[in-house]
């Protein structure tokens, strides 16, 4: 099923109480060799940080490591002006930006917010213009148009290009987001928690089904999972005693080894890229990852 | 409105205004310090609503405004700020100046300029004088991007602007006086 090497990652909350210790935890992963971390965009959440603005101070810290939105929230901006940002942080960090996108958690939150307010089925509509949107503007043309429900170009000029080919992985959880991911994406990025095991491997099979009959090679998507959980022994924290920020859902937990058996498992069921959410925000967690679960994984690591 | 009330307010947030809309949304986090909100305005509906609110004007560029014709909106944001209650010299005044720096000045300076050419002890006197007669407080060097150029005004022209300012306020000090006792 999963056809690409697997990879690792992990994801961390912007909060802004925690800021010296996401900084730590992305130079772990970093010097451990794994390959993105991810931040939720949640601009809502008062004590988050902006995702935007907090990935590139965490990018100026590392070396290798790749970050991605986990995932962007389109309502609150505009897809041109997160081409751009997107574009410019790949340059800036040497290709080290991808790009997870999404259509908006909370529809409340975000009009709270000053946002749009869209049904499911404009959500669909303006993701879908968005990646047009988006890849127009990485484009080598000299300027570029769009006529579309939600978005328009006129005449604009795109630049940067990217330091790097970017992906857009969508943050998918219904049946219509996920054939457009089939359909158009560069991946698929849900959590666990938010659709269940069966869930997710019928979205990966409807996945290849949309890539096929786009005549896309459903192996060229790339497949992620946000899991939250523990690495050890110890009981996990239930999900009603973990701060705003964390999925839905109890964590995972387990020894090393309990952790490896199950990312192979996600591997069988289609995914490639493992992203995990330390419910112990501390850098043991990120070590013990490193250290006991990655060398054991299936397959090699990453192609750094 | 919306920004200000962001930096400064910790409970929730209604806004209801023609272009933009708030149904409830909780500020955070919180400046490190309080950002200065600097409006680039050139039309009269700008520069009173810089005089009105804002903490400062980005005045257009010295290429596109003139320090003469920069008079004219040094007073219509003065005039808005009073209205306002406001005291004008509140409001920063930030000026990007482009320019070259040349062995001797080719020209007599005049307040028609659109840059600044010459030596540094000719820049730091043009400064002066768009700072303490022409109402500027905030001086931007507007590139192109040549390290030696920000060197000579790093070390030649900035440090010198400033007592030089300095001396000149304090010579004219009555008149500084005389001007806003007429303001009132």
């Amino acid at each position: 099923m999963a056809s690409r090497p697997l990879q690792v990652g992990i994801s961390i909350i912007p909060d802004t109480d925690s800021l010296e210790r996401s900084r730590e935890l992305v130079r772990v992963a970093d010097e451990g060799g794994l390959a993105f971390v991810g931040v939720q965009d949640h601009p809502y959440q008062h004590h988050f940080f902006d995702t935007w603005s907090l990935i590139p101070a965490l990018l100026a810290e590392t070396k290798r490591i790749s970050f991605f939105t986990d995932v962007a929230s389109l309502p609150l901006r505009p897809p041109a002006v997160m081409a751009k940002a997107a574009a410019s942080l790949d340059v800036l960090s040497g290709g080290r930006f991808e790009l997870g996108l999404g259509g908006g958690a909370v529809p409340e939150l975000i009009a709270n917010f000053g946002g749009l307010r869209r049904t499911p089925g404009e959500t669909v509509e303006a993701i879908d213009e968005a990646i047009d949107v988006i890849r127009l503007l990485w484009s080598e043309a000299r300027s570029v148009s769009f006529e579309g429900k939600h978005y328009r170009l006129n005449d604009a000029r795109p630049g940067p290009r990217p330091a790097h080919p970017i992906s857009i992985w969508v943050g998918a959880f219904k049946p219509r987001m996920i054939r457009l991911v089939g359909r158009k994406a560069d991946g698929w990025l849900p959590s666990l928690g938010v659709l269940t095991c069966d869930e997710l491997r019928a979205g990966n099979e409807q996945i290849d089904e949309a890539a096929t009959k786009a005549g896309r090679d459903p192996r060229s998507i790339r497949r992620l999972i946000n899991v939250q959980g523990l690495i050890g022994e110890q009981a996990p924290p239930s999900r009603s005693e973990l701060p705003v920020g964390y999925l839905a859902g109890e964590p995972l937990a387990g020894a090393a080894g309990w952790w490896v058996e199950t990312i192979a498992g996600f591997a069988q069921d289609g995914f490639d890229t493992i992203v995990f959410w330390p419910v112990d925000p501390s850098p043991g967690q990120v070590e013990l990852l490193i250290a006991e679960v990655v060398p054991q994984l299936p397959g090699q690591l990453s192609d750094r | 409105m919306i920004l200000r009330a962001w930096w400064s307010t910790t409970g929730v947030l209604q806004f209801h205004g023609r272009h933009y809309a708030l149904e409830g949304a909780r500020p955070g986090p919180k400046p490190a310090h309080p950002i200065g909100i600097w409006l680039g305005a050139a039309k009269p509906r700008a520069l009173a609503l810089t005089g009105r609110k804002a903490d400062g004007w980005a005045a257009p560029l010295m290429n596109y405004l003139s320090p003469i014709a920069a008079t004219e909106a040094h007073e219509a944001i003065d005039w808005a700020a009073r209205a306002a209650g406001r005291d004008p010299r509140e409001i920063r005044r930030i000026y990007d100046a482009p320019g070259a720096f040349t062995a001797t000045a080719p020209a007599p300076v005049r307040d028609a300029d659109q840059s600044i050419v010459g030596p540094p002890e000719h820049w730091a006197a043009v400064l002066t004088h768009l700072a303490v007669d022409l109402g500027f407080d905030t001086f931007i060097l507007l590139g192109p991007p040549a390290p030696g150029l920000l060197r000579t005004f790093i070390a030649d022209v900035a440090p010198d602007v400033p007592e030089r300012v300095a001396a000149a306020r304090t010579q004219t000090e009555p008149v500084t006086t005389i001007a806003a006792e007429a303001s009132h």
